[in-house]
């Protein structure tokens, strides 16, 4: 009971925000003041984007017992998706004014669009690219990886192996990406200037309407029978298995899933930042995620969400004033989680909830054994 | 050339070996329709052994195992092994701990096993009778809300057997399934395993001979990988080698 009024606090103040952003900024006229500043809008939709990637991992890692080490990966190629649309968004207004190529096309002398950038003037297609991208990607590496039955920590290190080897490609100029510099130098998105305040607001809300979104999605999903089928498998594969369930298929769909929603979180993040570069792909960008969710409560998608948001607001904290600190801090959480929370803050809140109402914490179905 | 045979289970020199140690050797059994047949044998005899070959665990060096007498299950995985009919009971209890026993129930609860059947599944009237049937069966009506991880070792058995009945197997493989019962629990699990027999083929590997004395049936002794005897409790039990080897202790 706890626990759901607590899932349910973390879910009423996502929706708090967005009311209050909604009414602050786009409903009440700016004379009364209390509308947020697009130094904090941004950085307030960056956390929303984040926590939309910690719950895609909580999906695969707290419930089915996949710990990827790449998702980063699905996150950024969702990003490119997103950038290439707005580098197309772009046309004349670019350094070397090409019509069609962006700049970084123009300066390598490049005569044409390569095959793959096409579509990507069209927001509709590049809207599904955001999900199909990630998405074929895991698909295929969890089709064979899967199959053949690579599990736990092998499976961690070839999910390392993954984005790391994705981040070397898309360094490459030849890749047609943009190389080192990547996709920046935004203007418009869907025919709006990118640095105007209102489109801040708005992508700032439809952060968290994504967040709540995935949140409900995935939560409905866990809910039924697949759900519980998941757990099985985190917790034992091969019982699983012998109950006559095609364990790699259930993986599969929890992990192509998983993928999608973080590609959404990629696209979502990019028009904010207004940049995306390999340095995205880097395996340390998906352990960083990994962190959010062991703190914030693996194995509950709500504390996924409030693991992200706490941990990067202490990175923009920390990162301000103090910043050879963050590191260290960074390393203090994780160490204090794993020894001190097994389940997370989340969970401990949980269980200080239990134990000042007088009752033992009882072994929650949503914890690890 | 894949012989002949009405056997539901159909085993024929079959041979594992791990690293040199031939866990099975040149081991053959079979079993007919509704047969209930005890195994029994000391540590390291190859019953677990045989079990996996049979589940697809274990892929045999040697030697048949047939299913029905067409499906060969040297090449079949669990799952597929699974889905055709052969349901297993583990020796350590292997109940999911963090769903509860309604929740295991489900899984077992025999159907289609798609991802997509299991997001759109929704459990029908006959489903949940069946499944309070067997809870009821198993006597964990009482505890249908509770974790598996909270269950006595005693009601895990019990739960893994009832997970078994839902599944609705032909053959049922049940790996020790008295260990951790109390006396009056024991004799309860063999009528359980005699109820069954008939409808279903059942194999029992067991330790406790009381138990197995209990069951009445045909008992085969393993030895070393390899059939030692087979026949009735008391024909076993009067063959010199199987006095040598295990009973005589």
């Amino acid at each position: 009971m706890i626990g759901l009024r607590l899932r349910q606090l973390v879910f009423a103040s996502i929706i708090a925000l967005i009311a209050y952003v909604f009414l602050a900024n786009v409903m009440f006229p700016a004379s009364m003041g209390m509308a947020l500043d697009s130094y904090s809008l941004t950085i307030v939709g960056k956390y929303l984007c984040f926590a939309i990637l910690a719950v895609a991992l909580d999906l695969v890692w707290g419930y089915c017992g996949i710990l990827s080490l790449g998702h980063a990966a699905f996150f950024s190629l969702g990003g490119y998706a997103m950038g290439m649309y707005l580098m197309r968004q772009i046309g004349e207004r670019g350094t070397y004014g090409h019509p069609v190529l962006p700049d970084f096309m123009v300066f390598l002398n490049w005569e044409q669009l390569p095959w793959f950038w096409y579509g990507f003037d069209a927001f509709w297609f590049a809207g599904l690219m955001i999900f199909f991208a990630p998405g074929i990607l895991a698909f295929v590496f969890g089709w064979f990886a899967f199959r053949s039955r690579v599990s736990g920590v092998y499976l961690s290190i070839i999910t390392q192996a993954l984005t790391y080897a994705l981040m070397l490609a898309f360094f490459r100029n030849e890749m047609g990406f943009g190389g080192n510099n990547g996709l920046t130098d935004f203007k418009d998105l869907l025919g709006y200037p990118l640095t105007s305040d209102g489109v801040r607001v708005w992508l700032m809300l439809s952060s968290g309407l994504a967040l709540l979104l995935s949140l409900f999605l995935c939560q409905k999903l866990l809910a039924t029978k697949f759900g519980r089928v998941l757990v099985a498998v985190r917790d034992s594969e091969s019982r699983t298995r012998f109950l006559g369930y095609r364990v790699e298929h259930f993986k599969l769909v929890a992990f192509v899933m998983s993928a999608m929603i973080a590609g959404l979180a990629g696209a979502l993040y990019v028009p904010q930042v207004g940049i995306i570069n390999p340095g995205e792909f880097s395996p340390l960008a998906s352990i960083e995620v990994v962190v959010w969710v062991a703190l914030g409560g693996r194995g509950s998608l709500y504390g996924a969400a409030l693991g992200a948001i706490v941990v990067n607001a202490a990175k923009t904290f920390f990162t301000g004033f103090y910043p050879e600190a963050w590191l260290f801090f960074l390393g203090a959480m994780f160490v204090i989680s794993t020894l001190y929370l097994p389940r997370g803050i989340l969970g401990a809140l949980e269980d200080l909830a239990q134990q000042v109402r007088g009752k033992a914490p009882k072994l929650s179905q949503e914890g690890l054994s | 050339m894949i012989p002949v045979t009405r056997s539901v289970l159909y085993l024929d020199g079959l041979s594992v070996s791990f690293d040199g140690f031939k866990a099975l050797n040149n081991l053959s059994i079979d079993l007919a329709p509704g047969e209930l047949r005890a195994v029994i044998g000391p540590n390291g005899a190859g019953k677990s052994t045989m079990m996996d070959v049979v589940t697809g665990k274990t892929r045999p060096d040697e030697g048949t195992a047939l299913f029905l007498g067409s499906h060969d299950l040297t090449v079949l995985d669990e799952t597929e092994i699974a889905n055709l009919g052969i349901g297993r009971k583990f020796q350590k209890p292997s109940v999911i701990e963090t769903l509860t026993v309604e929740e295991n129930l489900e899984l077992a609860l025999a159907g289609n096993r798609s991802p997509w059947q299991a997001i759109m599944q929704i459990l029908r009237p006959q489903d949940r009778r069946s499944m309070n049937e067997v809870a009821s069966r198993v006597g964990l009506t009482d505890a249908l809300d509770q974790l598996g991880g909270a269950l006595s070792h005693g009601q895990k058995q019990w739960l893994e057997i009832g997970m078994l009945l839902l599944q609705e197997p032909k053959v049922l493989l049940v790996d020790e399934p008295a260990a951790g019962m109390t006396d009056s629990e024991t004799l309860k699990t063999a009528e359980l395993l005699k109820s069954l027999a008939g409808e279903h083929t059942v194999m029992v590997v067991e330790h406790d001979m009381e138990f197995v004395e209990a069951l009445g049936c045909k008992v085969t002794v393993l030895h070393e990988g390899r059939v030692l005897a087979e026949g009735s409790l008391p024909h076993v039990s009067s063959n010199n080698e199987v006095i040598d080897v295990y009973l005589g202790r």
